[in-house]
């Protein structure tokens, strides 16, 4: 004959409420409902518009209708782009000796690769230089800023020598103002990067 | 510093205030406040509202920047000479 299982537990006693009940809940304020928020439009994905906002900061939102948000961020991230130029010159945008922080400038949009073309164009000298390789010698184009007393040779694109009181068209960006010049222009790049996620993702908001 | 700045071809030339590189955080700053807060503020209605927001960013970027300056001045001047003192 087999016994039942004890219990592991006493159950309560029939006189204790195991979930007192208030004895009056008339004498509370009853909490009245919320009222219903207003569904909040979902994000999506607007491709066109992440376009648009890196070809010209703002154009994404502005696309979106919130043209108020497109000209302050225009406004930020231009003003932050021509600060740099000013600061540092054209030097400051330089694809092939700053690749790395030219591709965060580059975020800015097309004009900074503009930029890149006139430095690269009108600011640059060319040379060809000699390099020994396992193969033997050979000939490579080289581009480098003029020294203070070269100009460039618009026929050619190489270096001469500067005429007494001549000038290079560009100069060379060094020390505290190039640093600073490239780190608003890269800056203004990560922001606009900002910008464009967001146009790219849209969610409507008040503007 | 007169005659350089009448030299100064602007965007061909550097500033020439070298000198002068920690006064570039304030414009700096405050570029990033205008960007940052055009897209991340919810409700751009109140140019006021959105105004002050930006000037309380860039005072929190240009205090934090200065407190980290200084943490580290301190830092390096006081406290890692008696960590590691130089023989």
């Amino acid at each position: 004959m087999t016994r039942p299982p004890a219990p592991i537990l006493d159950p309560l006693p029939a006189t204790v409420n195991p979930m007192p009940i208030p004895t009056s809940p008339s004498s509370r304020p009853t909490p009245t409902p919320a009222p219903a928020a207003a569904p909040a439009e979902p994000e999506r994905l607007a491709p066109v518009a992440a376009i648009a906002a890196w070809v010209l900061p703002g154009a994404g939102h502005y696309l979106h209708g919130d043209r108020r948000r497109a000209l302050l961020i225009a406004l930020g991230i231009l003003g932050l782009t021509v600060m740099g130029l000013l600061i540092g010159g054209i030097d400051c945008v330089d694809r092939r000796e700053d690749p790395i922080w030219f591709a965060g400038q580059v975020l800015v949009g097309p004009i900074v690769l503009g930029v890149d073309q006139v430095n690269q164009t009108i600011g640059k000298v060319h040379e060809r230089v000699n390099i020994r390789t396992r193969a033997g010698v050979q000939q490579v184009d080289k581009y480098r800023s003029p020294r203070p007393d070269e100009v460039r040779d618009p026929a050619t694109g190489q270096a001469r020598a500067a005429a007494p009181g001549q000038r290079p068209l560009l100069t060379k960006s060094l020390g505290r103002m190039n640093e600073l010049g490239t780190l608003f222009i890269a800056i203004a790049g990560m922001l606009n990067l900002i910008a464009i996620i967001d146009a790219g993702m849209h969610a409507p908001r008040r503007s | 510093m007169l005659s350089s700045f009448l030299a100064w071809r602007p965007f061909l030339d550097p500033l020439s205030l070298n000198a002068y590189w920690w006064a570039f955080l304030v414009p700096l700053a405050l570029g990033v406040s205008v960007s940052y807060r055009a897209v991340r503020m919810k409700d751009l209605s109140s140019l006021r509202a959105f105004a002050r927001q930006v000037l309380v960013m860039t005072w929190q970027i240009v205090a934090a920047m200065v407190m980290l300056g200084a943490g580290v001045f301190v830092f390096l001047e006081y406290v890692l000479p008696r960590i590691a003192p130089m023989p």
